[in-house]
């Protein structure tokens, strides 16, 4: 049953008009010089440099190996210890001011060398003597003095993930050009240095995060890093010993990285220039000769590109089966976006001069009418996807993005639409919604689109340099090819062993970084950046309509930005679970929980003996045809949780989850214990561990190797088993939390000062500090949390006031970086009073993570707090449009330090919901005065005005509450209004049958009175 | 590294950065040796910016050859203009290699005879 409709602003993803695609200039690449170096600082929160190592090497030699130190950092007792270690070790000793401006500048800058290092931006912050904000191109990023010579540039870094920045030289300060070359106007182009984080590079390479030591060793260099943890203590031998292998440990990371990029045969790709995987995919199309759709095809139509980047929507993760345990099978689609990309042939696109577009509304309505589940176990219809449908949607299920439950940051769910104006959606999203309603959505218009001639001068490549991995971009579909790929080579290495086995791997994980790189991120990419002023620019909704918009937020679209590719991929991705949801229900079974590309499906309780496990096998059998691969086999596998962890055989498997993303599985053991076979981390991953595996909890059985992956620690399984045993006994709702002494201490998270306005907050710590005692860019900082009930107290005030409340805004712990949990609770303060905050205020571990358990899955009903089993859809009634750009900007940051919506790009209400609006209150107001209509929408009657006579514009907190709050008061004030006139035709129709004063002395009021009444009410009729 | 080392190999990188590519060579008669290496305007400076590395030696001659080109009208169509030159300038560049391959070809021409001999020899002795 499609539940009463709830008005709700929705979120549409809206086009920034960007200046034409310009072709990147191909820079020379660095020259066969390298500076490597390595910072040892101080351990307390200014974190100082004290010393530091380096490497200048020519190609593979070193010419040169030194220590540097800062010369009031360390005593007379320990430069000489550097010293006699230099001297031993024949290394040049150097100070600090020394190794910048003779090594640094007159060495790695003037010889064009590559700067490597492990976590750049931090060394190079030590290593600087001053910092500032950066300007232009950098701005939100750093401008770092490192030598006191004025002649030396500065150097810039701007952050742009966990993993990856800008790092470069600003332009120095001398006249770059001779009198000459400014007549011809023949500019020098500034020299901005060749940067390279190892972290980055490995990251992209490897596709995880890695430590030095854990790169090292992963990488099985000669000279693995040092263990080593007395940072606090005097300059010694061994810590100098550390430093130096350090330097040398990082090279030879830097080094076999190299060799693996090499291997890849991508020479148009810089190693400076290697951010992440994406990187690497842009690398490959390149190699191919792929040139960029918006270069190709620059004039395509802005209606067009406002209604394809409407109908983008990022992959479904949902909740069905909320905080009860359910014997599951989890099955898995095999590599969902390179399979969709395949089946609906967008290869085609990749390699096109562009695209050709034509209207298909008639074929689209009759193929919805007509469409069936059976019509899309059929490889070549997905071919027919390429469509984007304008619906007028009507309780149709689509995926809709809003800020629910008055959330902060918007989320997407398939929950029931209905829309006044009309809203664009791919193809593959209005069959999933057909298949899920029963009832096709009406369609006012379609547009298929095809793909332009094949360009020329496209060329074939190896994948990892291997003939045997050759793909060519004419003859096969590249998506198609490299998965075959994969998947042979994974074969061969499942057969092989020793060394064969390392390099099949290494193959296989090359070919998948190249499937996954090219198959969805690259399409949508999208680069924002924030600029010092606010500026007009010209934004495309999804009507096709251009407006001006200000804002301070650019965004810019990536090389082989094509967002019909990216809508299509997660339209068809959304369509495959919507498939597997109709096939669940016909096959009388239920989910627990859905995330892109995976779907917990769920036994009823009324399915005995092996049942379950063939009817979904049934399922997964059923995908078997839509297989565009060379090997047979199902798309949809069941994965390798669903077998015992000892037998290796199908073993029940449990699920509890919480909410998207929040989920554990699990087996039962012989003791009627959970035996954890696959937790998340989502929602923990940004505090720091209270205690290390190595210090466990009492009573809680050690979790399996396989659980702790993709980020899981020990205490996060360890929490999931006490939320699971609980959820098991007679009390779900109390999991103990006090399962391990450590959860009493302040709950803390780390991040790095990567953003001036970061480090802002600890611009009344670093007052009146020397400079190496500050807190400097990229210097970690922690967050912590006030407890909730000492907010609380704050908040109300402790005598009446009159006038507005003051306004109280909750407390903002933060503490200057320590290890040890007792400096961290006496050094926190709040980062915008600066005002010290006692330990007894901070939230503990065991308070922070409360409320997890029970975490709402808002998006949904029956998802609320104490809410448990079966959530459903959310029926949302559109009561405003809001444009926005890029989501989840600057993600990192957002889940550490929590959601910051004004870090994301926002384009404010559609020309339509304004005007819609402002109509509404015109309405409301007429019906129930200013002084009402301001009490029921809780806002000053005075604002009210303002928006009525076109002298507010309607953005930010007033335009959200107008689009929620309105159409219910305004509703309920038709219904007032409309019960008011029934009593007064009542009272006519008494007034005519029984005479003025018989009515009056019925009524027991005045007659005089009375007619009054009636005479204003005549006037009003 | 001596000073004089240093500043012979900051002096070195420069000049590859001037030239743009960290491994330059003369388009005409291959040399490849940095020092001797310039950036030549195949159009002329003043019709287009398009360069191409070659050793003062080719670069002389190339320019040298450019001042024979005919003389452009100010009120002539500039882009038509700079696409003639750049057809010239091309043209004598490749008039360079042409007589570049021919004494490549001659000379292989030369070495197969002498190889010839030299195998003849062997087979006879």
């Amino acid at each position: 049953m499609i539940p009463a409709p709830e008005h709700l602003p929705i979120a549409l993803r809206a086009y920034a008009v960007a200046p034409k695609a310009r072709k990147p200039r191909d820079g020379i690449g660095a020259s066969d010089w390298t500076l490597t170096f390595d910072c040892e600082t101080r351990t307390d929160a200014g974190q100082a440099l004290r010393f530091g190592a380096f490497q200048l090497r020519k190609g593979e030699t070193v010419k040169f190996a030194g220590l540097f130190y800062e010369p009031q950092e360390l005593s007379a007792a320990e430069l000489e210890t550097l010293r006699a270690y230099a001297k031993r070790h024949k290394l040049v000793v150097l100070t600090r001011d020394e190794f910048a401006d003779d090594w640094l500048f007159l060495r790695a800058y003037q010889l064009r060398a590559r700067i490597v290092g492990f976590n750049l931006p931090f060394d190079i912050s030590r290593l600087a003597i001053d910092h500032g904000i950066a300007r232009g191109a950098m701005y939100g990023g750093f401008t770092f003095a490192m030598s006191r010579q004025k002649f030396w540039p500065h150097l810039r870094v701007k952050h742009l993930s966990r993993r990856s920045q800008i790092i470069d030289f600003a332009a120095p300060r001398r006249q770059p050009d001779s009198r000459g070359q400014r007549k011809r106007g023949d500019k020098t182009p500034v020299r901005r240095g060749y940067f390279l984080d190892v972290s980055t590079l490995a990251h992209a390479l490897l596709s995880r995060g890695f430590t030095l030591g854990e790169l090292s060793r992963f990488l099985e260099v000669p000279n693995p890093k040092l263990e080593f943890d007395e940072f606090d203590g005097p300059v010694s031998d061994a810590i100098l010993r550390y430093a130096v292998r350090d330097v040398q440990t990082t090279w030879e990371c830097y080094a076999a990285l190299m060799v693996k990029l090499e291997a890849l045969e991508l020479p148009d790709l810089q190693p400076e220039q290697i951010y992440s995987e994406a990187s690497l995919g842009k690398g490959y199309l390149r190699a191919m000769g792929i040139a960029p759709w918006r270069e190709v095809q620059p004039d395509f139509p802005d209606h067009l590109m406002g209604a394809l980047m409407s109908s983008y929507y990022g992959g479904r993760s949902e909740v069905r089966i909320r905080r009860e345990a359910r014997q599951v099978i989890l099955c898995d689609f095999l590599s969902m976006y390179p399979t969709v990309c395949t089946l609906m042939g967008l290869w085609r696109f990749v390699t096109a001069s562009g695209m050709t577009w034509r209207d298909a509304t008639a074929e689209t309505q009759s193929l919805l009418a007509s469409v069936t589940l059976e019509d899309l176990q059929t490889p070549e219809f997905w071919r027919r996807l390429p469509v984007l449908v304008k619906v007028l949607p009507d309780a149709d299920i689509f995926p809709v993005r809003a800020a629910y439950q008055g959330e902060q940051l918007a989320t997407i769910a398939a929950n029931y639409l209905t829309c006044d104006t009309p809203l664009w959606f791919t193809l593959a999203d209005c069959i999933a919604s057909k298949l899920l309603t029963g009832k096709a959505a009406k369609v006012l218009e379609a547009v298929a689109f095809d793909p332009g001639p094949m360009q020329s001068d496209l060329r074939p490549v190896n994948i990892s340099g291997e003939s045997e991995y050759r793909v060519d971009p004419v003859e096969t579909d590249f998506f198609k090819r490299v998965i075959e790929l994969r998947k042979e080579t994974q074969g061969r290495m499942n057969a092989s062993s020793g060394a064969e086995k390392a390099v099949l791997n290494g193959a296989q994980h090359n070919l998948k970084i190249c499937g996954n790189s090219t198959s969805y991120g690259i399409w949508l990419q999208m680069n924002v950046a924030k600029r010092s002023e606010r500026f007009m620019t010209t934004v495309i909704g999804h009507d096709g309509k251009a407006f001006e918009r200000e804002t301070n937020m650019a965004e810019k679209p990536g090389e082989y930005f094509h967002p019909l590719l990216g809508s299509l991929i997660t339209g068809a991705a959304r369509l495959m679970l919507a498939v597997t949801e109709s096939l669940i229900e016909r096959q009388g079974l239920e989910w627990a929980f859905c995330d892109t590309d995976s779907m917990a499906i769920a036994k009823p309780a009324e399915f005995v003996g092996d049942e379950f496990r063939s009817r979904v096998q049934g399922i997964a059998d059923w995908f078997a045809a839509l297989n565009p691969f060379a090997f047979s086999g199902s798309i949809l596998k069941i994965e390798g949780e669903n077998d015992g962890l000892e037998t290796g055989a199908p073993e029940p498997l449990f699920c509890w989850a919480v909410s998207s993303k929040r989920y554990a599985l699990f087996n039962l053991g012989s003791d009627g214990r959970p035996v954890l076979r696959k937790v998340s981390a989502h929602g923990l991953g940004h505090l720091l561990p209270p205690y290390e595996a190595g210090n466990p909890p009492a009573g809680i059985p050690a979790p399996d190797d396989s659980v702790m992956r993709d980020g899981v620690q020990r205490w996060h399984c360890d929490l999931w088993f006490e939320i699971i045993s609980a959820g098991l006994g007679s009390n779900p709702d109390m999991p103990r939390l006090d399962f391990h002494p450590a959860t009493n201490a302040p709950a803390v998270s780390r991040y790095a000062a990567t953003a001036p306005e970061l480090l802002g907050w600890f611009k009344h710590h670093n007052v009146n500090r020397p400079y190496p005692d500050q807190v400097k860019p990229f210097g970690f900082l922690l967050s912590l949390s006030a407890k909730r009930n000492w907010a609380r107290r704050e908040i109300i005030a402790p005598e009446a006031r009159k006038g507005r409340p003051r306004k109280v805004s909750s407390v903002k712990p933060i503490a200057p970086f320590s290890k040890d949990a007792a400096t961290i609770a006496v050094t926190a303060f709040d980062r915008i009073t600066g005002k010290m905050i006692p330990a007894s205020e901070l939230q503990t571990y065991r308070e922070a993570v409360a409320p997890y358990h029970l975490h709402p899955e808002s998006k949904f009903l029956n998802g609320d707090y104490v809410d448990r089993g079966t959530t459903n859809r959310r029926h949302i009634r559109a009561s405003a449009i809001r444009y926005i750009g890029k989501e989840a900007n600057k993600i990192d940051r957002q889940q550490v330090l929590g959601a910051e919506s004004e870090l994301d790009p926002k384009y404010g209400l559609s020309d339509g919901s304004v005007a819609q609006i402002r109509e509404a209150l015109a309405e409301l107001v007429s019906l129930v005065g200013k002084a009402g209509a301001a009490k029921a929408l809780h806002m000053p009657s005075g604002q009210i005005g303002l928006i009525l006579s076109d002298r507010a514009s309607l953005a930010g907190a007033a335009a959200g509450v107008l689009a929620t709050v309105l159409p219910v008061e305004l509703a309920q004030a038709r219904r007032a209004a409309h019960a008011h006139q029934l009593e007064a035709e009542q009272l006519f129709l008494a007034v005519r049958t029984h005479g003025l004063r018989a009515t009056a002395r019925r009524l027991s009021v005045d007659a005089s009175n009375l007619r009054r009444k009636i005479r204003k009410l005549s006037a009003n009729r | 590294m001596t000073d004089k080392e240093l500043a012979r190999e900051i002096r070195k990188q420069r000049r590859l950065e001037k030239l743009g590519t960290n491994s330059p060579i003369c388009g005409t008669c291959g040399e490849a040796d940095y020092r001797t290496l310039e950036k030549h305007h195949v159009a002329g400076r003043k019709y287009d910016p398009d360069t191409v590395i070659a050793c003062r030696n080719c670069h002389r001659k190339v320019s040298d050859d450019q001042k024979d080109h005919p003389a452009i009208d100010a009120n002539a169509d500039a882009m038509l203009s700079a696409i003639g030159m750049f057809l010239l300038g091309l043209v004598d560049l490749l008039e360079l290699v042409i007589d570049k391959l021919s004494a490549f070809g001659l000379a292989l021409i030369e070495r197969a005879k002498l190889a010839g001999g030299e195998h003849a020899g062997e087979t006879v002795a």
